[in-house]
């Protein structure tokens, strides 16, 4: 049975103990949102138009998970608004397999295909999540745990929940580094608008990343593109070009989609707290 | 609980569905093929990151009692399901289903927990990991 076969049957199965369990407890502290524009029945609404900075500059502040995989209760009416991917779109990516919804995959270098179907047939032990590590860009886009975006003028800062990864993109103009001794897990990152589109350039990266959970492999010759764009109050989305000629035959380009998170808070994750799992995992 | 409330809970509850994957290697360190039942008591809790644990005295397959240690999801993901870090107490009585560990024999992934009440809860498992 293939991978895609095990994990849809494993969802399944998991759905339907799910339906035969009973909600029992309370959930985590509420605390309301501010400024949510609200609609003539009082009630979010997520198509009200994009909020904006002082200095007229789309504002992606706030709490994002990703499109229609929400927290319980949260995001109903939001997870209910048309995708803002399509054909017409780059192709939606997953946490799994980056190029899942591309036609023929992923375009890999031959070892590359190699070495991910090697880190599948590991069980994906020497992911870097698995042992407390930062898991990579594509895999916090696609991550289920939320993230917060914190928007200044010249900084822009993403708090992961997943890892509780922290990332700086910086917009004051700087350029790239050129002489950077030490690639770094979460690369250095440069911003600047074109348009309402936020375009963030990064590189710098360490080798032998993973770009999802197959262990897709990224390697320290890479660029990533990310184009961030707030279409509307209660959707982000962020086309992700992966440029690592060390790995992949050509440059390709895949969809993030994430709604606004309401009335909730990230909590805390410190991995190292009392990790135990690799000590079990096959050798 | 009335059909309402009954079928509101089934709702949120496959909602949570998608939210439920943990960021661990479920493959690389549990077996699929090794389900597991246990029937026994609450002995400690750890309400902890990368994930929450319980250790519960259950029988093993000989018929031995033995202290399981058994993994949950992380607390953020269960408390988004409902549960908090008193769900679970010492000397709590617990029916466990889950999967073993492929290198220990009382290890175990929680998949699903009976609590005293009689109420099942899914624990967050990482089993699509």
């Amino acid at each position: 049975m293939s991978t895609t076969k095990t994990h849809t049957l494993l969802t399944a199965l998991t759905l339907s103990l799910w339906c035969c369990s009973s909600q029992v407890y309370s959930q985590w502290p509420d605390w309301p949102t501010a400024n949510v524009p609200l609609n003539a029945s009082g009630e979010p609404d997520y198509l009200a138009p994009t909020p904006r900075t002082a200095e007229g500059r789309p504002d992606f502040s706030g709490l994002w998970e990703l499109y229609n995989r929400s927290a319980p209760g949260r995001q109903a009416a939001n997870a209910g608004i048309a995708s803002e991917v399509s054909a017409a779109t780059p192709p939606l990516a997953t946490f799994f397999d980056l190029g899942a919804n591309m036609e023929g995959g992923l375009p890999y270098q031959d070892w590359a295909r190699d070495l991910r179907d090697q880190r599948v047939a590991d069980g994906m032990k020497d992911n870097p999540d698995a042992h407390c590590l930062p898991m990579g860009h594509t895999q916090f886009h696609m991550h289920p745990q939320p993230r917060k975006i914190l928007q200044l003028p010249d900084l822009i800062v993403i708090i992961w929940e997943a890892n509780y990864g922290l990332r700086q993109i910086f917009m004051d103009g700087r350029p790239l580094p050129d002489n950077d001794p030490q690639p770094w897990w979460y690369g250095y990152s440069i911003g600047r608008w074109e348009g309402d589109t936020l375009v963030v350039e990064t590189s710098n990266l360490r080798d032998g990343g993973w770009l999802d959970v197959n262990g897709s492999p990224l390697t320290d010759q890479a660029r990533i593109i990310e184009r961030f764009n707030r279409p509307h109050y209660g959707r982000m989305t962020v086309d992700i070009t992966i440029d690592d000629p060390a790995a992949y035959t050509r440059p390709f380009t895949v969809r993030a989609e994430h709604g606004i998170m309401l009335n909730g808070e990230l909590i805390e994750f410190i991995c190292n707290e009392n990790e135990q799992s690799t000590q079990y995992f096959d050798p | 609980m009335t059909i309402r409330k009954l079928l509101l809970s089934m709702l949120l509850l496959a909602l949570q569905v998608q939210a439920s994957h943990a960021h661990h290697a479920f493959t690389a360190e549990f077996d699929r093929n090794q389900p597991i039942e246990l029937q026994g008591t609450v002995t400690k809790v750890e309400w902890m990151n990368p994930h929450a644990r319980i250790y519960v005295d259950a029988a093993d397959s000989d018929g031995e009692v033995v202290n399981w240690n058994l993994e949950m999801g992380s607390p953020n993901m269960l408390m988004r399901a409902g549960w908090r870090r008193d769900s679970l107490k010492p000397g709590d009585a617990v029916v466990i289903t889950g999967w073993r560990a492929r290198n220990h024999p009382h290890v175990g992934n929680v998949g699903q927990v009976t609590l005293p009440d009689g109420t099942r809860v899914f624990a967050a498992s990482s089993i699509n990991d």
